[in-house]
């Protein structure tokens, strides 16, 4: 069973061309899958698919065997909230709580998720977490008072938390210079090793793809016409 | 947890949440102050006049008695001879009476001549009997006891010579009796009702200041009776305008006021107080309904305020309703901790309102009874209270479904991509 599977997908926002048509995608359980996606490529719209934020007109998106359009909007965000951990392109934190209820959040969005974590409470995990990700002395801290660094790995540890199924990464690096690109996707592969669970890294760039299993270029897997 | 995150949420924007509050608390603390008012002028203006059973007049309206014999507004169109007074009061079903002759005015404030009856009978607010603040009741005939109003606006001491007007004027009297002044003897506590704006003096006293006039004008010159040369006992009284009458028991004031009214003496009629000043209470009630729309509009103002607020603060937080719904946060929770805050500021809100009402009114109830002569009790929160707050926090957490609902929507079409 793939953790990924994308067949025939495609996709129109409205009554407006097609901006998304995929004939057939697929990641294997654990593998670390680099998505080349420049901007006008039908990125966000693949990772909305793949989310279930958005639903395909024709065509099948399977995350875990699980074919996500037959749910419920209710299901999805079931779904969506113990199976996946997302990592926004501007680390994307929730600037009035602290540290630790930022990583907290996915664990109260979903009670499954909340029983795969392996400390008694979700505290304690969450500090286990910051711990590793060097957060420790921050965690009581407003996130707004962090270092870029530091917000980074906040995310990370946000997305890690509960250990879901499949992490996707929507251009996390972009606002960092190229050592500290390296060393976040070093992070972020360190800390999923023991897991096993699949990522999905998306970005222009394509120097990074050398730090991943494969690398799939999104530009040429769209063959929609509706792009500019 | 969504407990938390609402919390938080809030004190994040704690200046809108604060504006909110304060727009909420205000409108409350209006709508519950008005009420009170209203119920505090409809308590004043019943409680006016109590445990009297029956106020006789010459005949003519049911109101117009009520007003000048109790409220001191209007004139009496005719007077009652003191033969017939003298029959009701020693009849065998009275308790007491207290006869009232009035007519005359001093710098606009009414005149009442009574008796030594009106100091001991007299009830307001239940059971609350007339009080001196100073000095005494009237007992010589050109002794004047005044009100706390009176005293308070015209400055009155004890022992000051006070002239009264012929007649009911505003401002300076055609005819005045200023070759008789009265001496102010007493100054009554004040008590919120219209005793506050009158002078008392004795029958003796009115019938004295008008004994010398002939067909409703004054004396010659120098033909004038001197003050001097009366005495109280060589004084015959001659009519007074109207009495109130307490009834030994109240079961027989129905029929004394049918006996009154069948009376062969002379014209008279009786009006039982609760029941005129009910219908006095119906006729003006336009006055309490303005009241009571301006109030449902103030709430209505709070409860927009409430909406635009939310409306303003949700373009603000489309990026975290974003953030969250990819989190895996569904369209109910969403809704629901949108709803909870509305819930909690609304909630809060008219807590305060209620604290800001009472905490000013047990401050200021002093102050308003004095220089308003406005009492109005620190009474608990009455059916249609909890009723109309109710309904305040139901409608403002439906009103809340719409930028719940919307907030939701933007979430949706926002999706992945946040552009915000």
């Amino acid at each position: 069973m793939d953790a990924v599977s994308v067949q025939e997908v495609s996709f129109a926002y409205g009554t407006n061309a097609k901006v998304l048509e995929i004939a057939s995608f697929g990641a294997s359980r654990g593998e670390r899958l680099f998505i080349h996606g420049p901007s006008g490529s039908g990125k966000t719209t693949f990772l909305g698919l793949l989310t279930g934020i958005l639903s395909p007109q024709s065509g099948r998106v399977s995350i875990l065997g699980q074919n996500i359009s037959e749910l419920s909007p209710r299901q999805k965000d079931g779904f969506r909230s113990q199976h996946i951990g997302y990592i926004f392109q501007q680390f994307n934190l929730i600037p009035y709580l602290s540290v630790i209820d930022n990583i907290l959040l996915p664990l109260w969005m979903n009670k499954n998720r909340m029983k795969k974590i392996q400390s008694k409470k979700p505290a304690e995990e969450a500090e286990a977490l910051a711990e590793r990700l060097g957060l420790i002395e921050c965690i009581k801290k407003n996130v707004l008072e962090l270092s870029v660094g530091q917000q980074q790995r906040v995310a990370v540890a946000r997305a890690l938390i509960g250990q879901p199924d499949l992490i996707i990464a929507d251009e996390p690096t972009s606002a960092l210079d190229e050592d500290r690109q390296k060393e976040f996707i070093d992070l972020l592969l360190e800390k999923t090793e023991s897991r096993k669970s699949t990522i999905l890294f998306v970005s222009h760039n394509q120097r990074l793809a050398a730090h991943f299993d494969r690398s799939i270029s999104l530009g040429e897997m769209n063959t929609a016409k509706g792009l500019k | 947890m969504i407990l938390r995150l609402a919390f938080f949420s809030l004190k994040n924007r704690w200046l809108t949440t604060c504006l909110t509050l304060a727009s909420i608390s205000l409108g409350v603390a209006l709508f519950l102050g008005i009420e009170r008012v209203r119920f505090g002028v409809r308590e004043s203006f019943s409680s006016a006049i109590s445990q009297t059973d029956l106020i006789v007049g010459a005949r003519g309206g049911s109101l117009p008695l009520l007003l000048y014999s109790v409220f001191h507004l209007g004139n009496a169109t005719n007077n009652i001879s003191h033969s017939s007074y003298a029959h009701f009061r020693d009849h065998a079903a009275v308790k007491w009476t207290i006869p009232y002759s009035l007519g005359d005015s001093h710098r606009g404030y009414r005149v009442v001549a009574t008796n030594s009856s009106f100091y001991e009978n007299y009830r307001y607010r239940g059971d609350q009997q007339i009080q001196f603040l100073e000095g005494q009741a009237a007992q010589d005939i050109f002794d004047v006891v005044i009100g706390a109003e009176v005293a308070r606006k015209l400055k009155y001491q004890l022992g000051e010579k006070i002239v009264l007007a012929h007649g009911v004027s505003q401002g300076a009297a055609i005819f005045d009796h200023a070759d008789k002044p009265f001496r102010v003897v007493g100054i009554l506590k004040r008590n919120s009702t219209p005793i506050d704006r009158a002078l008392y003096i004795s029958l003796e006293g009115m019938e004295a200041i008008h004994m010398d006039w002939k067909d409703g004008g004054p004396p010659d010159l120098g033909k004038e009776m001197k003050a001097e040369s009366f005495s109280k006992e060589s004084i015959q009284i001659e009519q007074i305008t109207t009495f109130l009458l307490r009834t030994k028991s109240r079961i027989d004031a129905l029929r004394l006021q049918r006996e009154i009214l069948d009376f062969k003496g002379e014209p008279m009629m009786a009006i039982i107080p609760g029941v005129a000043m009910a219908e006095l209470w119906n006729g003006v009630s336009y006055a309490e309904d303005s009241l009571k729309v301006v109030s449902t509009f103030v709430i209505l103002v709070g409860v927009l305020g409430l909406l635009v607020a939310l409306l303003t603060s949700l373009n603000e937080r489309r990026r975290e309703m974003a953030i969250l719904r990819v989190m895996g946060m569904g369209a109910s929770r969403l809704i629901f901790l949108v709803i909870l805050e509305t819930f909690f500021v609304c909630l809060s809100g008219i807590g305060l309102g209620i604290g800001l009402v009472y905490g000013g009114l047990s401050l200021s109830q002093s102050w308003i009874e004095s220089y308003f002569g406005l009492f109005i009790p620190l009474k608990a929160l009455q059916m249609s209270d909890y009723i109309y707050l109710t309904i305040l926090l139901a409608t403002s957490v439906l009103v809340s479904a719409i930028p719940a609902v919307k907030a939701y929507q933007t979430s949706l079409s926002d999706g992945l991509s946040l552009r915000v």
